[in-house]
């Protein structure tokens, strides 16, 4: 199959492309889905195909077909399509040179979730549901999610990489609720691991049944936020998702030359001097990691912001070399030592799909400070510990919605707070982080952006001054 | 048609004889064809066609899926092992009530049109083009961040072990532009417009001047007070908000596992009596519309709330079975390998008799929100949303005075039902939801400025 992949990578030069590349894959994918103590569905399937991306005449062209036999048609229908866009381009497509290589990258499972039975890991679950549903009657429902995913993909270009890679993620979420009177609750936990099935060796149905329980009957009894503008300490989980989607979407190389609110800001000071963000595909065991990325460039940790300061987006190659383009024709400004290399950030969530600019493990690094001495000075805030969800615009406007969060009164964690949410413009926030913690913990989670990938963020506690908390008790 | 569908009906057998109970095997071919923006230019053309099966097989009421997109022999025989062996590894389910008998199809129109079909790449990226440029020609301030002119074509068929055999093809054809305008060190919020279709009668050079015009709109800054105030609703924000809370709400396996708030409530009033709506899956062109749903079971048009009272929910035959209704036909399913879920086919928000035009000039003091930030973070069995208003204009004596930043919506949405005021004649329809833009009462507002 191989022998084949170089074949058509040489046709489609033959074709007239000034470059073309093959994605293929082969994956093994099990799931289940577990309704309180139901077992909604089993699923077990192969899913296998192929795509040629190509340039021609400095236009893109894609197409993508689920059978070998016939990725020649899909090669001479990728160039035909890139001629059409060519019609239209203006600016022609041009790639940032890199290291070409040829590796093959073999995880090895620390256990392997294809030769865990089904029916083992129908009964772990199932148990995690009857432990949560049994804790207490005000409990009324468990959903549970579980899927994994083991195989190959191939990576073949016409500059001479060839990356043959394993694929290996296991992930589950359960989701439960509660009610008591008119008091809804809802809380979520997710495990994931790039590693293999051990992950649930070590989280146990019986221990996770009793920390979702537990955050579940605090929801029954917590109080309302206030409204308004507050200070708030934000846990490993919460910085992790505000890095990640009121930062790292504006720090994508493709959203900033869109007219994001960085792009004329880079080298500039756009977080306080404590705040130090990166994004690094090479954290051993993180949910966002891997070797190479989907155009074949060797994954590495990025520095994008270094005390405060814009130093590096996250690029494919494509928008490294349209950085680097307007950098030379003095279009953009940027300081002394900013990173315009491409930095292995683009990734597709299958074969079907071209890559996209895409972040891996998105995270603030750690500072000095203990959760103590950021609590002890304010009279009145929210310690944020876990996230809802949370979602930016490239004005810079985030919001992030909490599923556990207390007050912080006269210095000390008090009651807990439902549903409370966040919101800012990403840039004033990160000025008014004054103090970063000691800890650090990194998160499990799935971006999308028309694609959905698998990512890792976190961070330690941080605590900004100001922050917008939308509740529903007006003040 | 495509003629994969034809060679698959001897796998139902074969899943017989290698122990399920009953089988359903499901077929989808989509072909797909798309220009897309990047960048600021029209630089990428893609094409994709598939064809997969995804086979469900009951053992015992256990429910076991396998997929592939291969149709040869050897591949669906596998399927077929995977499959029993997921089944039989699960729990037996004596609530399962079967997969649906035969039943004819629903008579659906407008949801083909050969023309899309015959399309080519040169014309989608004289379309791109078109809304490209109206988008730039509009403003020297505006930047695309992402566009897309798409033309599909599908095929479903659909066979179980009861004698059920229906097909059908579709297409659809759209275009959407996302962008922002920029001046100075003022970067506005990402606007986007859209115009999905069944037909070949898009309008990309609209689509592309309304995001534009939306984007420079949103550059000119106003002020707003926190507290109670009037707030109308385009259709992206009622898309998002109602996504994640009244679709939940009326989902039948929400509501039989007391995941509702409207569980035990069919026949009260729910919400304004201003406001009616009907999930309608022979809805004429409607992007969801299809003769049956993904379990094979006619598709209707059902009330969910007329004049405010509620009179329905979403079932398939699962819950519908369970909760000792029929299913309703809404048994949604994406494509061959994912398997059918509730969920809304066209979900209709009645039209009332105002434009969009005279709604904003009959308002005194409100917000209009374009889009909401942070739906996906609502309680749906609560209904409490904290989202952020973006974009979001402010209105004075029915004029728009300008665009506000950091303005947060902390209210309950099935509270806020109840104080639908006024609905707009200005219907859009995209994914499951065909709205005009509502007018809501008394909505709690959190702002920034202080």
């Amino acid at each position: 199959m191989e022998d084949e992949l170089v074949r058509t990578v040489d046709y489609g030069l033959s074709l007239g492309a000034s470059y073309v590349e093959i994605r293929g894959e082969e994956l093994m994918e099990a799931s289940l889905e577990i309704e309180d103590e139901r077992v909604r569905i089993v699923e077990q399937g192969v899913d296998r195909g192929f795509s040629v991306r190509v340039i021609s005449g400095g236009a893109w062209g894609f197409a993508s077909t689920s059978s070998l036999e016939r990725l020649r048609d899909a090669c001479r229908s990728a160039v035909k399509l890139a001629s059409a866009a060519s019609r239209a381009v203006k600016e022609k497509v041009e790639l940032a040179e890199v290291k070409t290589s040829v590796d093959r990258v073999h995880v090895k499972p620390d256990e392997n979730p294809a030769n865990v039975g089904v029916d083992e890991k129908i009964e772990m679950f199932l148990e995690l549901g009857r432990a949560i549903l049994s804790f207490n009657d005000r409990i009324k429902s468990f959903n549970f999610n579980y899927s994994d995913v083991y195989g190959r993909k191939w990576y073949f270009n016409s500059d001479g990489t060839r990356i043959v890679q394993d694929v290996l993620y296991v992930w589950g979420r359960a989701v439960a609720t509660a009610r008591e009177g008119d008091v809804y609750a809802a809380y979520r936990e997710e495990l994931g691991s790039v590693k293999g099935f051990k992950v649930w060796r070590e989280n146990p149905p019986g221990e996770l049944a009793e920390k979702i329980s537990h955050a579940l009957l605090e929801q029954l009894e917590a109080a309302t936020p206030r409204g308004g503008i507050f200070p708030v300490v934000m846990g490993p989980n919460v910085t992790g998702v505000l890095v990640h989607e009121a930062f790292g979407h504006l720090a994508e190389a493709d959203s900033a030359l869109a007219g994001g609110l960085l792009l004329h800001k880079l080298g500039e000071r756009v977080a306080s001097p404590l705040v130090n963000i990166f994004d690094d595909a090479t954290i051993e065991g993180g949910f966002g990691s891997f070797k190479y990325d989907d155009e074949g460039v060797r994954a590495q940790r990025s520095i994008i912001v270094k005390e405060g300061r814009v130093v590096g987006l996250m690029y494919d190659r494509e928008t490294a070399a349209k950085i680097q383009e307007m950098i030379n024709k003095h279009h953009l400004k940027v300081c002394e030592g900013f990173n315009t290399e491409p930095t292995g950030n683009a990734r597709a969530e299958g074969f079907r799909v071209p890559p996209l600019v895409r972040m891996r493990n998105t995270c603030i690094a750690s500072g000095d400070w203990t959760l103590e001495e950021m609590i002890e000075d304010l009279s009145f805030g929210y310690l944020l510990e876990s996230f809802r969800g949370g979602q930016a615009n490239l004005d810079g406007t985030f919001q992030v919605g909490v599923q556990k969060a207390y007050e912080i009164v006269d210095g000390e964690v008090g009651r807990p707070v439902r549903n409370l949410s966040i919101s800012g413009n990403t840039l004033e926030t990160l000025m008014h982080v004054d103090a970063v913690g000691n800890d650090f913990k990194l998160n499990v989670g799935w971006c999308g952006k028309g694609q959905t990938v698998n990512v890792g963020d976190g961070g330690p506690h941080i605590r900004c001054s100001r922050m917008l908390v939308g509740g529903m008790k007006l003040e | 048609m495509n003629d994969g569908a034809k060679s698959i009906e001897w796998v139902l057998d074969y899943a017989e004889r290698h122990g399920a109970d009953e089988a359903e095997i499901y077929y989808n071919y989509s072909r797909e064809l798309r220009v897309e923006v990047n960048l600021g230019q029209v630089s990428s053309c893609h094409f994709s066609d598939e064809q997969g099966v995804g086979l469900r097989v009951v053992v015992k009421g256990a429910v076991g899926f396998s997929f592939s997109n291969s149709l040869e022999r050897g591949k669906l025989e596998e399927v077929v092992v995977r499959a029993v062996k997921a089944a039989k590894a699960s729990k037996p389910d004596e609530k399962w009530r079967g997969l649906p008998a035969p039943k004819k199809p629903s008579t659906v129109s407008g949801i083909f049109d050969k023309r899309v079909c015959e399309i080519s790449e040169e014309e989608l990226v004289e379309d791109a083009k078109t809304m490209l440029n109206a988008a730039t020609d509009y403003s020297s301030k505006i930047s695309a961040y992402w566009g897309v002119v798409v033309s599909e074509w599908g095929e479903v068929a659909l066979m179980n072990t009861h004698g059920l055999n229906v097909k059908a093809e579709e297409t659809m054809m759209g275009c959407a532009l996302g962008t922002v305008a920029r001046d100075g060190d003022e970067v506005s919020p990402e606007c986007s417009e859209f115009d999905f279709q069944r037909r070949r009668k898009i309008n990309p050079e609209k689509v592309g001047r309304e995001a534009a015009r939306l984007a420079v709109e949103s550059l000119r800054k106003a002020n707003v007070e926190q507290g109670r105030c009037k707030v109308i609703l385009f259709h992206p924000a009622l898309h998002a908000l109602i996504g994640y809370t009244l679709l939940h709400a009326v989902s039948g396996d929400n509501v039989v596992r007391e995941r509702s708030p409207y569980t035990g409530k069919l026949g009260e009033l729910v919400a304004s009596s201003m406001l009616h709506v009907v999930d309608d899956g022979t809805l004429e062109e409607g992007l969801n519309t299809f003769p049956f749903d993904g379990e094979g079971v006619p598709t209707q048009r059902k009330e969910i709330i007329d004049k405010g009272v509620l009179r329905g929910f979403l079932f398939d035959s699962y819950w519908g079975g369970v909760a000792g209704f029929e299913s309703t036909g809404n048994a949604g399913r994406a494509d061959y390998a994912s398997t059918p879920h509730i969920s809304a086919t066209n979900l209709v928000v009645k039209k009332g008799n105002i434009s969009r035009e005279e709604l904003i000039e009959g308002m005194d003091s409100g917000l209009i929100v374009l889009d909401v930030q942070g739906a996906h973070s609502s309680n749906p069995v609560s209904g409490e949303i904290s989202v952020v208003a973006n974009p979001c204009w402010v209105v004075k004596n029915g004029e728009v005075l300008g665009a506000a930043k950091g303005v947060m919506i902390a209210d309950n949405f099935y509270e806020m039902l109840k104080r639908v005021d006024e609905v707009a004649d200005d219907v859009r329809k995209y994914s499951y939801l065909v709205s005009p833009s509502v007018s809501f009462s008394e909505v709690k507002v959190v702002t920034r400025q202080l």
